[in-house]
């Protein structure tokens, strides 16, 4: 009796967990779905489109809560395309299955460079458990710190540990150095600020565009890029904070943006809402060298199966890695514009291994 | 509250509670058996000891659960120290708060030298997923893994990632190379092997002894050494397995050697049985360059605040790194024969925090 009481509680305990989960990455469907809707009313699902879709994610994912993102997809498109990618179960099952217990190693900021090695990344200290440290390793003190950073940068940006999509992300200048109270802010990494090249700041005048390619290394085979899009800021923001950006996808095989992206809100747009510059078809400059930088960097690390890479280019023409991501990198907006981008690649047989997701 | 919340609230606390006796109850069961061990070498337990250590358990550590060591740490001394660290203290509570989300990250081997960025470690190649890397972490093959290893070394080590106290390593010679099952073994480091120091020969014949280094840093301070033990090989080991191994507790300050090795069980050898080398007054060669090598090392990675270092040390007196510990690294041998070494962390409050 006790231990079906206590079988049951597991159980109902893992429903409920799935459910928070789906319910998160969910958040923002319906409002997708709205305000698409408004924009394209004849693409509206019939009540019978709605009900193959949902058949759909239960036979293909194993459940029909996974629908909600499919639907947002098919109501963009204007028909429902076989192999897109619900996030939910993405974040659920896809990647925790293919980065393992290493997943959340990508948040931690100040070990970004230990795994990359990178000349590319443009680390510059690090402070951590109360020790400051130099990206040669060398232990430093913050007066020190302070000397080798505004001596060089009139401001620089300091981003904590756990943190994502903006949160935890500051632009300091000397005078603010000075104010910080380092312990309160536990562990980060200090980064040089990025001039970006010409191409990137007519789009993006103010924060620095992120450019995102995400690699995909099956085992025993070369890493190879399987999504790409590209964030813009809006005006006023130094640097790219949640979903105030303009976000639109990129081909892959050539670097070209597509012929529409969209606001935070999904408005679609083939301008920049606030400066008016066309965003479409657009070659992003030294596109395959970055491919290939991100390609040879995953083949260095073979522990995660999918690493999602922040890049940009420099007004000197150098790319730069502006962050890692190994958690849930999503990618909703370009999934729906140009997706599916990870069919054939098994990832929705995942959910029938035993304990999928662990 | 309502009903079901209550059940849940009792069901947690109960979970904890099962969970923590589920944990501890490998220590109790080495506890037992170690008790009898050293009584019969005449190391008994007194009543009031053992009151004295549950006394100290519950008013400092927080639990009864934490006496256990504390007993056999006393019956060890003849009488009881405050300040002693028990090793399920140190597993269940001290690891986790100090070490965090980061405690399980030296299971990989496949990731030692790309996180420490040390020549120390002899790694020479890894498998991993299917992929095989130089340990410059560039694509390689299994013909160029080959030829690397076996063009500079007669023989080398293969660790499998989460084996621990010596489990899944193997020796490996060229012949064996050809149809390995490397596909089975998951994810893995090919080392090359390190010939050790006469002084350690004479101790360990025929098996690298392992000086295990135990480092702390605490937060805004230099890594430092806090405790130290040898780890050697009975005849006929390849390389030393927790088992079959025998421990001699080493001053973490000086590397001199405790005039007696311990053996797993806790019996005690003040000779080296099949060679009959005594131990005492013996002190490690170049031991202060082992103990600067690994708070260097640590120093470059402030985010673990307790790692185990198992070192060794070459003929020439160089100092290599076998491998690092961040998953609750054992300390008991030493902490008993001539610890406290962890005094003045404040970790004995760490159970009071969330």
């Amino acid at each position: 009796m006790i231990s079906y009481l206590r079988k049951q509680y597991r159980l109902n305990q893992d429903k409920r967990k799935n459910q928070a989960i789906d319910a998160y990455y969910n958040r923002g469907a319906s409002a997708a779905f709205n305000s698409l809707l408004k924009q394209l009313p004849h693409h509206a699902l019939s009540p019978n489109q709605e009900k193959e879709i949902e058949t759909y994610a239960g036979d293909v994912f194993g459940s029909p809560s996974f629908s909600p993102w499919l639907k947002v997809f098919t109501l963009c498109r204007g028909q429902f395309v076989p192999g897109w990618m619900p996030l939910d179960y993405w974040a659920r099952i896809v990647c925790p299955t293919l980065n393992g217990s290493l997943q959340p190693v990508g948040k931690i900021k100040t070990l970004t460079q230990k795994f990359l090695n990178a000349a590319e990344l443009p680390d510059l200290a690090y402070h951590v458990n109360g020790s400051w440290l130099l990206t040669s390793g060398e232990k430093t003190n913050p007066g020190e710190v302070r000397k080798l950073l505004f001596d060089a940068y009139p401001s620089v940006f300091l981003k904590q540990d756990n943190t994502s999509r903006g949160g935890g992300v500051m632009k300091i200048d000397a005078d603010q150095f000075s104010k910080l109270d380092f312990d309160k802010l536990g562990d980060f990494v200090i980064q040089a600020p990025i001039e970006a090249h010409e191409f990137f700041k007519k789009l993006s005048p103010t924060a620095v565009p992120s450019l995102r390619v995400t690699t995909y290394k099956a085992p025993a085979q070369p890493a190879r890029v399987v999504q790409s899009g590209i964030r813009l800021g809006l005006m006023g923001t130094p640097f790219i904070y949640e979903d105030d950006c303009i976000r639109i996808a990129i081909r892959i095989t050539d670097g070209v943006t597509h012929d529409f992206g969209f606001s935070g809100d999904w408005q679609i747009l083939n301008v920049h809402s606030e400066t008016g510059i066309p965003i479409t078809g657009l070659q992003i400059p030294k596109y395959q060298e970055i491919k290939t930088l991100c390609e040879n960097l995953h083949d260095q690390n073979p522990h995660f199966g999918l690493i999602a890479w922040d890049m940009t280019v420099d007004n000197n023409d150098r790319i730069k890695i502006m962050e890692w991501n190994t958690v849930t990198p999503a990618f909703n907006m370009d999934e729906a514009a140009i997706g599916p981008h990870f069919k054939g690649l098994g990832f929705e047989d995942f959910w029938k291994r035993k304990n999928p997701g662990r | 509250m309502s009903i079901l919340k209550s059940l849940r609230n009792s069901f947690r606390a109960s979970q904890k509670k099962r969970w923590n006796r589920q944990y501890d109850k490998s220590h109790v069961t080495r506890v037992e058996n170690g008790l009898q061990v050293l009584a019969n070498q005449g190391k008994k337990l007194s009543n009031s000891d053992g009151k004295k250590a549950e006394d100290y358990a519950i008013e400092v550590l927080g639990a009864v659960d934490f006496a256990p060591w504390l007993k056999l740490y006393t019956a060890f001394r003849g009488e009881f120290m405050e300040g002693w660290i028990p090793d399920n203290y140190l597993g269940r509570v001290i690891c986790p708060a100090i070490n965090g989300e980061l405690k399980g990250i030296s299971s990989y081997k496949t990731l030692s030298k790309q996180l420490l960025r040390t020549d120390a470690l002899p790694d020479l190649a890894y498998r991993i997923k299917g992929t095989w890397l130089t340990a410059e972490r560039i694509g390689t093959t299994l013909a160029e893994v080959k030829s690397s290893c076996f063009d500079h070394y007669p023989f080398v080590y293969l660790k499998r990632n989460f084996s621990f106290q010596g489990n899944g390593v193997f020796k490996l010679y060229p012949k064996d190379f050809e149809g390995f099952a490397f596909d089975k073994l998951g994810d893995f480091v090919i080392q090359a092997p390190i010939f050790q120091h006469p002084f350690l020969e004479e101790i360990s014949p025929g098996s690298v002894a392992t000086l295990r280094i135990t480092t702390v840093k605490q937060n805004q301070k230099p890594a430092e050494t806090r405790l130290c033990g040898l780890r050697i090989g009975r005849k006929g080991m390849e390389y030393i397995e927790t088992k079959g191994a025998m421990r001699i507790p080493v001053s973490p300050k000086e590397g001199t050697l405790y005039p007696f090795a311990i053996e797993a069980d806790w019996h005690l050898r003040d000779k080296h049985p099949d060679t009959g080398v005594s131990f005492a007054g013996k002190t490690i060669p170049n031991y202060a360059a082992a103990t600067q090598l690994c708070e260097s090392v640590h120093d470059w990675f402030p985010h673990i605040q307790l790692i185990g270092w198992d070192a060794a040390i070459t003929p020439e007196g160089e100092v290599k790194l076998m491998e690092w510990n961040t998953d609750e690294p054992g300390i008991v041998y030493s902490e008993s024969s001539i610890g406290p070494h962890f005094r003045g962390l404040g970790w004995e409050n760490l159970w009071k925090s969330k």
